[in-house]
């Protein structure tokens, strides 16, 4: 729990003939993170399995077939079982068919379109009273037919000598001709087309009215076999698309093998309670012709992957973790520490009973809505049942901290009797029922040097100091594991001494308890030469540092009272009047407030959000953790990410 | 009612965290935009974005806390 999961690293040898058995048994293993190829003595890179290249072009050939049908491909399919030849001959079937189909539904199209094009034409012309079945050559010399676009400017024809009919968004004319010489130069200038009178002799319109139903209907019976084809293949196809995109990374991975003339060699790091897992399976698929080896690793200069090891509620945490970094594999993995300061923190700030609840239930929906943030709500979940407990300490419901005497004596003549107390505010004087509470964030102080300072923000900066020196213990058995005891002491316990030496020198000088002035310099000065020595001048730069981030903690009180006062602001100074003035204003103060509690919850998820996560990431993490580590990923099925 | 000192008290607690604000809004501005930028390169870098821009939140926050320390003499 407190380190991340044990892994060991090891080599697999096998032979070259194996190859795709072998990948397939790690593929459904899934736990085998295969290290990149690094070029070893008398070894050379693996090339893709042969049938990489076919499935590349079979994947080609679904997507093509999927934009067809119009279908979309599904994601999120269990891994099966997979036989290249059954698969490519199914594939090839529905793709030849399907592209027959298209082919011959372009060639009909095109047919069709011709046909109507004749037909129109032949409608045109009777239309324009003209049959060419009675038309001689001679009349032809003088006739202009032809097709000129919609908007053709028909002014220089003159008024007489020409007839316009419409044809399908172009127009028919037919011109007499009058003097020949100027002829052609007018018919250019009007983009006249000229048709040929001879391709039309020998139709009729029924005839073509005929064709072009029946090319129709064939084109209709071509659409119904397509369809027919997509209702068979339709959960070959959406399935298919992702399996054949697994099956190309499984043909691609021998591009992390290293291989000889007859045998591939991968290394890759395995959890150490799945090493005998990995070791039986593959032995079993090979008849016992592998070699799983363990090797050494080298902590310090080589990149372990990180895999979290966490029970059920701290593993939500490591979604703050990923958010920032990884730690090292070496480290300590902080999510535990995450999971018990961070709902605290958060608690701290917000404390408020109402916005407890209603984030919660804000979070419970979302969570529900949108399972990928599961972690991440459940998180902000925890931290919002600390924060209801929260406000219980502070007695505060949605920043109501009392309720007026009238409404108090009600509740106490209902069994439910509150304290009583005199409320001085704004130079009036008021009895109100308080509920219980054990620190008033607005009013509690305490008194320090004859400075009153309100107590939320003094335990802030206590709790701050506590928390960095937890953070410094947490480095001093970081480094002791990576760097031994005398780097972990002279880095580390340093600090401790630096503190002391600060809280003596405090001391001596306020008169407490004696303290000769000399002692606290010299384990100041101590603790500045063991910082020079372990951590050289960057420590000593640092020194204020240490105590800036303590201070740093005063925001766990001062975010709270931030988000106390506007709470109070939308029920004192707004809607509490309102409501006096009673009629609409009672809607309007229920408005007021319902908008003006909305705003604070948003900025009140935010604001300890960003803070309690800040405090960690900065004022924690700064004094143990270093991160940087790579995230375990086995090979194996890969859920696409939406 | 109260006095004139009251008033100048009120007035030291806004313009301390009137100040302070405008200092931690104009420092998360730039801090904001470039990282926004490097989120636009890589991803990742959103939880670090995150954190470095609320960082100076601290002036406002200190602001905070000292205009209360300042309303605490009235």
């Amino acid at each position: 729990m407190i380190s991340v999961e044990k892994m060991v690293k090891i080599r697999v040898v096998a032979p070259k003939s194996k190859s795709y058995a072998v990948i397939d048994t790690l593929y459904k293993l899934h736990n085998l993170h295969l290290k990149k190829y690094k070029e070893l003595k008398n070894t050379e890179q693996g090339a893709p399995l042969e049938q990489a290249e076919k499935l590349s072009a079979a994947l080609i050939k679904i997507r093509s077939l999927l934009s067809t049908f119009n279908l979309h491909p599904l994601e999120d399919i269990a891994p099966v079982a997979f036989s290249h030849d059954t698969f490519s001959k199914k594939l090839e079937d529905i793709y030849s068919k399907t592209s027959t189909i298209q082919k011959d539904t372009k060639e009909k199209e095109r047919l069709l379109s011709r046909l109507q094009k004749k037909l129109a034409i032949i409608q045109g012309l009777g239309k324009l009273g003209i049959d060419i079945k009675k038309l001689d050559q001679l009349s032809l010399t003088k006739l202009h037919i032809g097709v000129i676009k919609a908007d053709a400017d028909l002014s220089g024809l003159g008024k007489k000598g020409y007839k316009v009919v419409s044809l399908n968004g172009d127009r028919l004319i037919a011109i007499v001709s009058q003097a020949q010489d100027k002829m052609d130069e007018t018919l250019e200038g009007i983009g006249f087309s000229p048709i040929k009178i001879a391709n039309f002799l020998d139709l009729s319109e029924q005839s073509l009215v005929a064709e072009v139903g029946k090319i129709k209907k064939q084109l209709m019976q071509l659409d119904k076999s397509l369809l027919e084809i997509k209702i068979a293949n339709k959960a070959f196809l959406v399935k298919h698309e992702k399996i054949v995109q697994e099956e190309i990374r499984k043909a691609e991975l021998p591009l992390d093998f290293s291989t000889t003339a007859q045998s591939i060699i991968m290394t890759g790091f395995v959890p150490k309670k799945e090493l005998s897992s990995i070791k039986t399976g593959l032995e079993a698929t090979t008849n016992g012709a592998v070699d799983v080896e363990e090797l050494e690793v080298d902590l310090h200069h080589e990149d372990v992957p990180v895999k979290f090891n966490n029970p059920n509620p701290v593993r939500n945490f490591e979604v703050l973790m990923r958010l920032y970094e990884l730690p090292k594999y070496i480290e300590l993995d902080p999510s535990i520490l995450l999971f018990i300061t961070f709902p605290f923190f958060f608690g701290y700030m917000l404390g408020d009973v109402g916005y407890g609840i209603a984030t919660f239930l804000i979070f419970y929906f979302v969570k529900k809505k949108f399972p990928t943030t599961r972690q991440f709500m459940n998180v902000l979940m925890i931290a919002s049942l600390v924060t209801i407990a929260f406000g219980g300490i502070y007695g505060e419901y949605l920043g109501f901290e009392y309720v007026s005497e009238e409404t108090g004596e009600k509740w106490c003549d209902a069994g439910i009797c509150f304290h009583k107390e005199l409320l001085h505010s704004h130079g009036h004087e008021e009895i109100v029922y308080s509920f219980p509470r054990l620190i008033h964030r607005g009013h509690d102080a305490v008194n320090i040097g004859g400075m009153s300072i309100l107590s939320v923000l003094f335990f802030g900066i206590l709790i701050g100091a506590v928390h960095v020196n937890i953070g410094l213990l947490v480095g001093f058995y970081n480094k002791l594991r990576a760097h031994g005891l005398k780097h972990a002491v002279l880095e580390k316990i340093s600090w401790f001494v630096l503190q002391a030496g600060v809280v003596l020198l405090v001391m001596s000088f306020a008169g407490i308890g004696r303290v000769r002035l000399w002692v606290g310099i010299a384990v100041f000065l101590l603790a500045c030469i063991m910082l020079f020595i372990g951590e050289g001048a960057k420590g000593i730069i640092e020194i204020p540092a240490i105590f800036s981030n303590m201070l740093s903690y005063v925001r766990l009180g001062a975010v709270g009272l931030a988000s106390l006062g506007l709470a109070v602001v939308v029920n004192e100074q707004l809607a509490l009047p309102m409501m006096a003035k009673g009629g609409v204003w009672i809607v309007l103060a229920i408005l007021v407030m319902i908008i003006g509690h909305l705003i604070n919850i948003a900025l009140g998820v935010l604001g300890p959000f960003l803070h309690g996560i800040r405090l960690h990431y900065v004022e924690f993490f700064t004094k143990f953790f270093e991160g940087g580590g790579e995230e375990y990923e086995p090979f194996g099925f890969k859920h696409t990410e939406v | 009612m109260a006095g004139i000192e009251t008033g100048i008290i009120g007035m030291a607690a806004a313009i301390t965290l009137g100040v302070s604000a405008f200092a931690a809004a104009w420092a998360e501005q730039k801090i904001g935009v470039a990282a926004v930028g490097a989120m636009a390169e890589n991803e990742k870098l959103f939880g670090k974005g995150l954190i470095l821009t609320v960082i100076p939140e601290t002036i406002v926050i200190f602001g905070l806390v000292v205009a209360i320390l300042i309303i605490g003499m009235a």
